[in-house]
């Protein structure tokens, strides 16, 4: 996601006028430039989607369209089924997001507050998960999901990526720095570990659970190559794949409708993000990860 | 055609068919009819019917043409259902049906790319088709040159379905403007002749240069190779670094940074529809959505010569998966005749990829659309020209992305060509020797 750097980046910025001093010129165009740098493909990408073919094929290039049109969306619309996608897309996030923090709470749990033998070798082992590429794990996966029956079934689509080795060792991080009287109390008072998960840890680590989700819907809602090859037919395809056909085999691309159906895939996730972002930045930012 | 280009995802897809291509080489030898039917959606309505997956790497306004198509079938009988599962291109297609053989579920039609087919006749995947033809159907029905194509060993593997040649396509608002004659250039020299001529020209305000190169696919450089008088490989012996090889690639590189006059673009069919380059070679298969895109006339002409012509054949076929039953590649063979004697001529039409089967090349309809836009005239006589990719850029996968390595380099840095070529074949060794048992076991003839 573009909009997770220029988010973070302006943060601090918003935060200046506690500052009496103005900022120095070159500051300010240093400023401005950065920002040229991260909104420019973003003004290109919204006004092509709303530009007539004419406009975007014409040299040199128009950065003020002559004529909007909404033209781009019917036809990209109409050439692939982004009503359905979306349905799948929605589906797959929302559950896989909820399994991965879930999942993530749970083994985090585990590792930060419970004595168990081999611990601290599993812990190993499982920032050894971190290390490995997805796409090692691509093809045993494929076959363990095709001999299960899975193959082209929501099921399918979640399941392999439920378990996320960087959202437990965030919150590992993050459950390590809590207060453990708190929890301590807690026990005296009669409280089980389900019990203190929910009333204690949970509303304690609100931004790192919040920011370990986001990153988790960012992922799922994103994911190319593990759809792609999962699923079979058409209407069980996610967004990304959808979005590709619109792409020409030969010839010119429809640009308009290109750009005008990754509107489809970037706004929600967008929004989601911007409601959010306080979250994410206190989550990464604060004590959640001591790098 | 195979637009190749090194985007992360390519790379990503890339890899995974990597991957799979272990699985692929383990499926060498099964016994028939042991590999499932990929899962999917049927409906409701069509559900006691034999099921036939075709699996397509056609997108956009191709995929809404293809799904009419297979709605005709669909509606033309009552005992076969065809479903279409849908890929973004070749390369996508290529990964998932590696992926597929491991967990031994193969669809029964599906669209191969001329450069990865042969990948699956050599892992003993396709199936023979010769069998299957009779006296109602026969192999002359399809195009000779791309029929022999998809022949090895006098048995039929592959059929053509959307192939295309590249074609030469020029600004004709900017040949009249700058004094050059109404018609492609005879030879390469004479193109860069013509650069000269067009040398300080100012076309809508903007200065234009003569040729925008496709970096993303060696099939143009492929052609010019063989039209210098060089080739790729003679059988499985390189002739990459060969004097006239090289050549073809001085000239290319003379063209771009001694003359200033041409370039290599990142889309090039973009910039010969906004007019900044005044000519393009491209696929025919781009003739179609040039035509949309355009505010200009632009004309059509043959591949430039230098001391002979040299225009390959590329685009997609079908072919029919090996380990499937006797039922279902039956149903699927009854498929194939509806597309080659019904649907050729439709998709030909309305996707502007080459007319392949008898029914197409008499087709009414597309006699009548050549008379009114004789580019597509011109594509089609170009065929006559036309022949096979050589053989190592069909056999050794490697090749092509090592070309592409070379290409850029020369044509983005001013690489001497010579020498990129010279590694270029070193590099290539390995995977020569790699399919050499194979090559010489199925297909040497």
């Amino acid at each position: 996601m573009t909009v997770m750097p220029t988010a973070a980046a302006t943060e601090p910025a918003a935060r200046k006028p506690d500052n009496p001093r103005r900022a120095p010129w070159w500051g300010v165009l240093a400023l401005v430039l950065t920002a040229l740098v991260f909104l420019g493909p973003l003004y290109l990408f919204v006004t092509t989607a709303f530009k007539t073919n004419e406009d975007i094929n014409s040299w040199p290039m128009r950065l003020i369209p002559e004529s909007l049109t909404l033209e781009n969306f019917v036809t990209a619309w109409e050439l692939a089924p982004f009503g359905q996608f979306l349905i799948n897309s929605v589906v797959v996030a929302a559950i896989g997001t909820v399994l991965k923090v879930v999942l993530a709470i749970s083994t985090a749990y585990a590792f930060a507050f419970l004595p168990f033998p081999g611990k601290r070798w599993l812990f190993v082992f499982m920032l050894g998960a971190l290390m490995v590429p997805g796409h090692v794990t691509l093809l045993v996966n494929y076959i363990t999901i095709g001999h299960l029956h899975l193959l082209n079934t929501y099921a399918g689509l979640i399941l392999p990526g439920v378990a996320s080795a960087f959202g437990t060792f965030l919150l590992h991080q993050f459950f390590r720095s809590l207060p453990y009287e708190v929890l301590e109390a807690a026990q005296i008072d009669g409280a089980g570990h389900l019990r203190t998960i929910w009333s204690f840890i949970m509303p304690m680590s609100r931004p790192a659970i919040i920011t370990v989700g986001l990153i988790a819907l960012i992922d799922e809602w994103n994911n190319f190559v593990w759809p792609l090859i999962v699923t079979n037919s058409v209407n069980m395809r996610t967004l990304p794949i959808g979005l590709l056909y619109l792409k020409e085999n030969d010839g010119i691309n429809d640009w308009g409708a290109l750009m005008a159906g990754t509107l489809f895939v970037v706004l929600p996730v967008t929004i989601v993000f911007l409601l959010a972002q306080r979250y994410i930045v206190a989550g990464l930012a604060g004590s959640a990860l001591r790098r | 055609m195979t637009g190749t280009s090194f985007s992360r995802r390519r790379l990503l897809t890339a890899a995974t068919a990597a991957a799979a291509g272990l699985a692929l080489n383990a499926c060498a030898g099964r016994s028939l009819g042991d590999y499932a039917q990929v899962s999917g959606q049927v409906p409701d309505k069509f559900a006691r019917r034999q099921r036939v997956v075709l699996w397509s790497a056609f997108t956009s306004h191709n995929a809404e043409v293809l799904q009419t198509i297979i709605d005709g079938f669909n509606a033309s009988q009552t005992d076969i259902y065809c479903e279409i599962q849908l890929f973004p291109g070749y390369t996508a297609l290529d990964s998932k049906l590696a992926a597929s053989f491991a967990v031994a579920q193969v669809p029964d039609l599906v669209t191969l790319s001329d450069v990865n087919w042969n990948r699956y006749f050599l892992a003993e995947a396709l199936e023979p088709l010769s069998g299957y033809f009779d006296a109602s159907f026969r192999p002359d029905f399809f195009h000779p040159t791309f029929l022999a194509e998809g022949t090895i060993r006098n048995e039929i593997y592959w059929l053509p379905w959307a192939r295309s040649t590249p074609l030469f396509y020029y600004n004709k608002e900017i040949f009249a403007g700058a004094g050059l004659p109404d018609r492609g250039p005879k030879t390469f020299t004479e193109l860069r002749e013509w650069g000269q001529q067009l040398k300080g020209y100012k076309h809508r305000g903007s200065p234009v240069k003569m040729r925008a190169y496709n970096g993303k696919d060696d099939w143009y450089f492929q052609g010019s190779a063989w039209a210098f008088g060089g080739a790729y490989s003679d059988g499985m012996t390189s002739k990459l670094a060969s004097e006239e090889t090289i050549a073809a690639l001085e000239f290319d590189r003379a063209f771009i940074h001694d003359d200033q006059m041409a370039y290599l673009a990142s889309d090039v069919n973009g910039d010969f529809a906004s007019g900044v380059a005044a000519t393009i070679c491209t696929s025919t298969g781009a003739l179609t959505s040039l035509l949309k895109a355009t505010d200009f006339e632009f004309g059509a002409a043959f591949l430039p010569e230098q001391v002979q012509p040299g225009v390959p054949t590329g685009g997609s076929g079908l072919a029919i998966m090996r380990n499937s039953t006797k039922e279902r590649k039956q149903a699927t063979w009854e498929l194939v005749k509806y597309l080659a004697q019904t649907g050729a001529p439709e998709w030909s039409l309305n996707t502007g990829y080459l007319p392949v089967t008898t029914s197409a090349l008499d087709s009414p309809k597309i006699k009548e659309r050549n008379a009114k836009t004789p580019q597509y005239q011109v594509a089609q006589d170009q065929l006559s020209r036309a022949r096979p990719p050589d053989t190592m850029r069909r056999y050794v996968n490697e090749l092509i992305s090592e070309m592409l390595i070379v290409l850029q380099k020369v044509y983005s840095a001013n690489a001497d060509p010579a020498e990129t070529l010279r590694e270029a074949v070193r590099n290539l060794d390995p995977a020569v020797q790699r399919v050499m048992p194979k090559y010489r076991r199925l297909v040497a003839p």
